[in-house]
């Protein structure tokens, strides 16, 4: 599946991994259809395209932006989103990304924009602590044992930010089927759709979109 | 003397349209009809104090002049071709404003409107005199014999007023007598427009012939090698008529010398486009289509010499494009001197035109992204 929407609805992910989890969270909660997925290959080209729409406003009515609360942490992902954000004439934004995701409306000139800060806009991380979150404790917890011990036996050549990756799929790997990718896992129930984060997330792009 | 800004007020489509940063070049995008020439054709106005042969030249262009039989009668003036400038395609009346053209809203505008003027006796001689806003109300025409008060089309800047068109003149007779004698007097030294078409071969030999053998012939020269490398010279010939001219050229290693037309669009455009940029010295160059005829991949480097000479012969330049293409190569040669360029789209929202301007990273971001900028 392409996730390059054009239309005036659209939400911005930095990669397909983003689409597939949402995607299947969309299905679970039953999400209306009225946007699309734009995955832009990274979050500084997601920035970049929301920049690039907020300067076509006569053709948007609504952007939504999930990207990961990394490179460095979400204090700095949440500024250059604000600087974004002034620079395109929006001028009242939440001084700090709101806990259940943020909302801004429309006015004459610009469209609604939605941002959600992976994971939980509130926490530095990335898309895989969301998916730690909603996956069972237990079992994550021992695959974090595992991955440290590994790692103390010098087995990995991970580098130090994705070491949340590799807990999450060291998990998925013991699970039915082993090596699910992170959106059919959602689909398949072993990470928890019904996990309050999860909720949360398909509550505020039912609110964005809707 | 670059305009550092530009506002528009009731000309063509255009309620009010403020433009607030131009630089020395400039891109303007929009969809068909969104007005892109009709802000070029401001901007000439302008720089050309509204002179009575750029009126006829963009009257011309448009077949504004299509009427065909010549009439005279007392509302002549609501015939003339000029109407077409003020929105709504009527002529303004005596009370109302025309339309104005202007660095920014609160500058001294250039405006088109009409006036009224009365002859009055004064030292033993019959002088002319605009009636001015207060006197029109109480101005009543039927008490003047039609001798003693003419109605005109004027442009005014300050305290200048220039008339152009008379209520009791034909638009062609207007023309033909004022073109024949009138000098024209530019605010600028040099503007020139390069239309989609192009120059005809008579404007281009012209060009030509002001810059032969001079330094910038060397510019022109360097432009055409962008698209054909081997072309050392270039010079006009008798064509088949004898006021016909014709451009050849001569490629290196080939003795016979072959007509610039036979190495195609692209290399044709690219002289008109630097041959006008450098008879435009120190004045103003106005391009409708920057790309037409020109392929992809010598965008770039015909915007490059457009930066370049612009900047050494100091003209403030105007262009229109359609293709992606062209943009990207603006953009790639903005970012090599950032503060040389300027770009804006014009839409309509509501049935009034506006102007989105972007600034260097936003159009960047844009175009790295492939948002649709125009």
């Amino acid at each position: 599946m392409d996730f390059k929407h054009l239309g005036p609805k659209t939400l911005l992910t930095e990669g397909v991994n983003d689409c597939h989890v949402i995607l299947a969270l969309c299905k679970h909660y039953n999400v209306p259809k009225t946007f699309g997925f734009y995955e832009c290959g990274s979050d500084q080209l997601a920035l970049k395209r929301l920049t690039g729409l907020l300067a076509t406003p006569d053709n948007i009515d609504t952007i939504g932006l999930v990207i990961d609360a990394d490179n460095p942490n979400l204090a700095a992902k949440w500024q250059a989103v604000k600087d974004r954000l002034q620079k395109s004439g929006i001028t009242s934004f939440p001084e700090e990304p709101e806990a259940s995701g943020t909302i801004i409306p429309a006015n004459n000139e610009c469209p609604r924009v939605g941002i959600w800060l992976m994971p939980d806009n509130q926490l530095d991380g990335m898309l895989e602590d969301f998916c730690s979150q909603i996956a069972p404790p237990s079992g994550v917890n021992f695959a974090e044992k595992c991955v440290s011990d590994a790692k103390a036996n010098e087995l990995t050549t991970f580098i130090d930010t994705h070491k949340t990756k590799a807990i999450i799929h060291t998990f998925l790997a013991w699970q039915n089927e082993p090596g699910m990718p992170l959106g059919q896992a959602i689909t398949a129930r072993t990470l928890n759709p019904d996990n309050l984060l999860a909720k949360t997330f398909a509550d505020w792009l039912t609110k964005l979109f809707g | 003397m670059m305009l550092p800004s530009f506002y528009i007020e009731n000309f063509r489509i255009f309620d009010t349209l403020s433009i607030n940063r131009l630089s020395r070049i400039n891109l303007i995008v929009g969809r068909n009809n969104a007005g892109k020439s009709a802000f070029l054709e401001a901007v000439l106005l302008f720089v050309s104090n509204a002179s009575i042969e750029v009126i006829y030249e963009i009257i011309k262009s448009r077949q504004e002049n299509f009427e065909s039989d010549s009439r005279i009668n007392p509302n002549q003036l609501s015939l003339n071709p000029v109407r077409h400038f003020f929105k709504g395609h009527k002529i303004p009346a005596l009370n109302e404003p025309g339309f104005k053209l202007a660095v920014s809203r609160n500058d001294a505008a250039l405006s088109l409107r009409t006036a009224a003027f009365i002859f009055e006796e004064f030292e033993d001689k019959r002088i002319r005199r605009k009636l001015e806003h207060e006197e029109l109300d109480n101005f009543n025409p039927d008490l003047f014999q039609p001798d003693f008060f003419e109605i005109f089309v004027v442009s005014e800047q300050g305290n200048n007023t220039q008339l152009l068109f008379s209520q009791n003149r034909d638009f062609r007779d207007t023309i033909r007598f004022r073109i024949n004698t009138a000098r024209v007097l530019n605010k600028y030294n040099a503007v020139q427009f390069v239309s989609t078409q192009g120059l005809s071969d008579t404007k281009a030999a012209q060009l030509w012939d002001s810059i032969n053998l001079t330094d910038l012939e060397k510019d022109v020269i360097n432009g055409l090698k962008l698209v054909e490398k081997k072309i050392v010279g270039l010079a006009f010939v008798e064509g088949e008529r004898s006021r016909d001219r014709v451009p050849l050229v001569k490629l290196e290693n080939q003795e016979e010398r072959v007509p610039l037309k036979s190495l195609g669009d692209g290399v044709t455009r690219v002289f008109h486009i630097i041959l006008s940029l450098v008879n435009a010295k120190g004045g103003v160059l106005l391009i409708d289509e920057f790309e037409n005829g020109l392929h992809w991949a010598v965008q770039q480097s015909v915007w490059e010499i457009t930066f370049q000479l612009a900047e050494t012969l100091d003209v403030q330049v105007f262009c229109t494009t359609h293709s992606r293409d062209c943009i990207n190569g603006f953009g790639a040669v903005w970012k090599e001197y950032p503060q040389a360029g300027a770009f804006f789209r014009l839409f309509a929202r509501n049935e009034i035109v506006l102007a989105q301007e972007y600034d260097i990273e936003t159009l960047s971001d844009s175009l790295e992204t492939e948002v649709e900028v125009r």
